[in-house]
């Protein structure tokens, strides 16, 4: 076969315009530690990447999600916390009156106390977090307790639904329901309610605040009326204690999934690196074999293309 | 003692000099592209019977009788098969990786990452549905969303409009080149007929030859008086001096016209201006450009049905994209109620339509004067702190698998397989074009080899000659000196 000067250098271009894209695409990959800049790189690192972004932006999204419930559901817990201490106070208000030792003014007094405690029970049921009523379902720009007494479900913004549940995405298809609306099954019975005024419900926040205005006429009226109610007043108790548990379950559950979203995020992080990373030690080592061979083509290259017979004969 | 020896030695000279003017041509051209080496044929001349032994024969010194070009047919063919294919997968890179910048993924401000805030901004408003400043917050994400969209559509349509573009200037070039060719056939069957060798305008032919093929794959036959027919399919595009113009506009008058846009899309068809057939374009950057806008089956003189190239599946997968995600949130904002206690408006519109069918990438906008409590967050009406609506509206962008073009698949899925496809094509086509142009030039190689000019076998030929020729001219002076020695004694 003969050699032309076009063969040595067309082969010789081709040599070193293959070994130049290499060492560009090695220098980029070491330059910007990414294994690829054009999805055309590494077509499939690049799609696994992106599914890798979208399911570790997702998780970004919803541990925001859980650390602003884990707010609610806290800030509802404390409110809990201090109804049921009120609730403890009451009680032993309510069996102070039960006695039959106390005169009229005693029991004026009594009454006047648990008034008192009423409108404690009102504000704390209109708390407000992050510029909503905690306890008012959807329609949480109005307080669910007005000035007005006895409260009762209609007319006021007391939330009337059972489904006005608050529900916050945690995960995929995972939701937690961070406020109360006083609807949840706590034990109540409506069978089991005082019967006087108001209308007897199911809402036990709502029948917890009138109960406390029940005692208070109760207590005027003497240690008999009081001591007919104990027993509901100790079956709010119950409910707002159950309350508290089911919303401290709530929380458990809404701070284990906030350690899980951190554990998947950190090892979604890690395969981001594993699969768009590049290698340092194989690239840098790539770089340097391609830069020797790179360095001989031009050598060579250079020696042979002023070459031929020419050189040597003299006619 | 007869004087033939200075006849001898003068045709030799001659013939010498003539093989030395020969090398010095090769040698000058060793580099010109097309080039095709040549070579002195050299005849012994025929005996004739000696004057002092008329029964022996002795020879008669040497003529040059012509000058061949080198040739193989083959190893030309096969050559220019393979710079069609290389011109083909060159042009493909090329233009799949102008539109790989479009899908850089994943990056900040990407698709992708906009589709993910987007989605985002919606679970934020779900768990705070009376905030203002989440509602804003899901506006300007829709607007940045649909912007990103807009401008990737904007990039794709100026880059299809340049590989239009690109057709009409190529198909204007083979109309040139088929020109040139048929001029050349002309004169070459000029010379020919008066008994020359037209050595240097058939390397004019080839060289024309091999710069069609880069544009279109093309046969060729030879014709009568050393003319050359060329073919593009089975219809002719040169027939000796006659050339056949290629169309590069759509007819309209014809029954059997092509389409004129594929999805939307504009493209030029090249048809024949004779009878107006579909050209056969399968190769060449020509072909490449082709592939980019479009496929389109040809039977006989017959279009079939047209299926998106390249770039406008990727302009199409786009546009679903963009459909579904306006399908899905309008359809999800008449679902639920904003905090007038209205039903939602529709989000996002096409230009001035909010019809799902004419909203596309490139005019997805966010409706005009749609407002911030304008967002049906809440799905029962009179809910303000319901962002139920919201909720399930991010569900739905996120993580819900729907119908988009022909794929069930979650949004984000759709675009990643987009991005999977446009990296897989343009891999494709690269390693396409390197393995072609490795083969293209291990042909290039072979054919150089052989009909090429080699420097060094150039070398000793001219120093053969050059041998010959001071040989041939010390028999002169020695038959000069022999005569004159005859003579001194003689007198």
């Amino acid at each position: 076969m003969e050699i032309t000067p076009m063969t040595i250098s067309n082969s010789l271009l081709q040599a070193i315009q293959n070994q130049e894209s290499q060492i560009s695409q090695l220098q980029q990959e070491e330059s910007t530690g990414q294994r690829f800049q054009l999805p055309s790189d590494n077509p499939i690192a690049a799609e696994t990447t992106l599914g890798l972004h979208n399911t570790l932006s997702q998780l970004k999204a919803y541990t925001q999600s859980a650390q602003s419930a884990e707010g609610w559901l806290n800030q509802t817990n404390g409110s809990l916390s201090s109804m049921i201490s009120l609730w403890d106070q009451a009680l032993q208000t309510a069996t102070q009156a039960a006695n039959s030792t106390n005169n009229s003014s005693d029991l004026n007094a009594l009454a006047e106390t648990v008034r008192g405690m009423q409108k404690n029970l009102g504000a704390l049921l209109n708390t407000q977090y992050q510029g909503s009523y905690l306890f008012a379902g959807y329609n949480d720009q109005t307080a669910p307790i007005s000035s007005a007494f006895p409260a009762s479900e209609s007319g006021t913004a007391w939330p009337t639904q059972t489904a006005e549940a608050r529900q916050f995405d945690i995960n995929t298809k995972t939701q937690v329901t961070v406020n109360l609306t006083g609807w949840e099954s706590v034990g109540q019975n409506p069978a089991n309610t005082y019967g006087g005024p108001p209308t007897p419900t199911s809402n036990f926040l709502l029948q917890a605040y009138n109960d406390l205005g029940t005692l208070a006429s109760a207590i005027t009226k003497g240690p008999a009326a009081v001591k007919g109610l104990l027993p509901y007043l100790n079956q709010d108790l119950s409910n707002l204690t159950s309350a508290q548990a089911l919303e401290g379950g709530r929380l458990a559950r809404v701070k284990n999934t906030l350690s899980q979203l951190k554990n998947a995020s950190s090892d979604l992080s890690q395969n981001v690196a594993n699969t768009s990373g590049a290698n340092m030690a194989q690239v840098t080592t790539q770089l340097a074999q391609e830069e020797d061979a790179y360095q001989a083509a031009l050598q060579s290259g250079s020696k042979i293309l002023s070459l031929s017979l020419l050189n040597y004969i003299n006619p | 003692m007869g004087f033939e020896v200075l006849g001898i030695a003068s045709q030799a000279i001659a013939a010498q000099q003539l093989a030395l003017d020969v090398t010095g041509n090769n040698m000058a051209n060793a580099t010109t592209p097309g080039y095709h080496a040549e070579s002195v044929n050299l005849t012994e001349n025929a005996p004739a019977p000696d004057a002092v032994m008329p029964t022996t024969l002795i020879g008669n010194g040497v003529t040059a009788t012509a000058v061949t070009r080198a040739t193989n047919t083959f190893l030309s063919s096969s050559v220019r098969n393979q710079t069609s294919a290389n011109s083909y997968a060159t042009a493909l890179s090329q233009g799949l990786n102008q539109v790989q910048n479009i899908f850089q993924e994943p990056q900040s401000g990407g698709l992708a990452e906009m589709m993910n805030q987007f989605n985002q901004s919606w679970l934020t408003l779900s768990e705070n549905p009376e905030s203002l400043s989440a509602r804003e917050s899901v506006i300007q994400d829709g607007k940045t969303l649909a912007s990103t969209l807009n401008s990737m559509a904007n990039t794709l349509t100026t880059e299809e409009a340049s590989v239009n573009q690109n057709i009409v200037s190529q198909v204007q070039k083979v109309n040139q080149l088929a020109g040139q060719i048929a001029q050349l056939n002309g004169q070459i069957a000029t010379v020919s007929t008066s008994g020359q060798q037209p050595n240097a305008l058939l390397d004019q032919r080839g060289a024309l030859l091999t710069k069609l093929s880069k544009l279109v794959h093309i046969s060729y036959t030879n014709g009568p008086a050393g003319s050359l027919d060329v073919y593009i399919g089975s219809h002719p595009l040169v027939t000796g001096e006659k050339t056949y113009q290629v169309d590069s506009k759509s007819p309209t008058t014809s029954a059997s016209s092509p389409p004129s846009t594929i999805g939307g899309t504009p493209v030029t068809v090249p048809t024949w201006a004779d009878n107006q057939a579909p050209v056969q374009i399968k190769s060449g950057s020509l072909g490449a450009n082709i592939a980019l806008l479009y496929q389109l089956p040809i039977n006989g003189s017959q279009w079939g049905t047209p299926a998106p190239g390249y770039l406008t599946s990727y302009g199409q997968k786009l546009n679903n994209l963009a459909k579904t995600l306006a399908t899905t949130v309008n359809t999800a904002q008449g679902r639920g109620f904003d905090l007038n206690n209205n039903a939602g408006a529709p989000f996002f519109t096409g230009g001035t339509s909010s019809t799902a069918t004419q909203i596309t990438a490139g005019n997805i906008q966010v409706a005009q004067g749609l407002s911030a409590s304008q967002l049906a967050a809440a799905s029962t009406s009179g809910s303000p702190g319901d962002g139920s609506n919201a909720d399930a509206l991010y569900n739905a962008l996120s993580n819900q698998k729907m119908t988009i073009g022909s794929s069930q698949t979650t949004l984000s899925g759709y675009y990643q397989s987009l991005v999977g496809q446009v990296g897989l094509d343009g891999q494709n086509a690269s390693n396409l074009s390197t393995d072609s142009k490795n083969t293209l030039t291990s042909l290039q190689n072979d054919l150089s080899s052989v009909t090429g000019v080699d420097l060094n076998q150039q070398s000793v030929s001219m120093i053969q000659e050059q041998q010959s020729y001071v040989a041939a001219a010390k028999l002169i002076t020695t038959q000069q000196t022999m005569i004159q020695s005859l003579l001194s004694a003689v007198g």
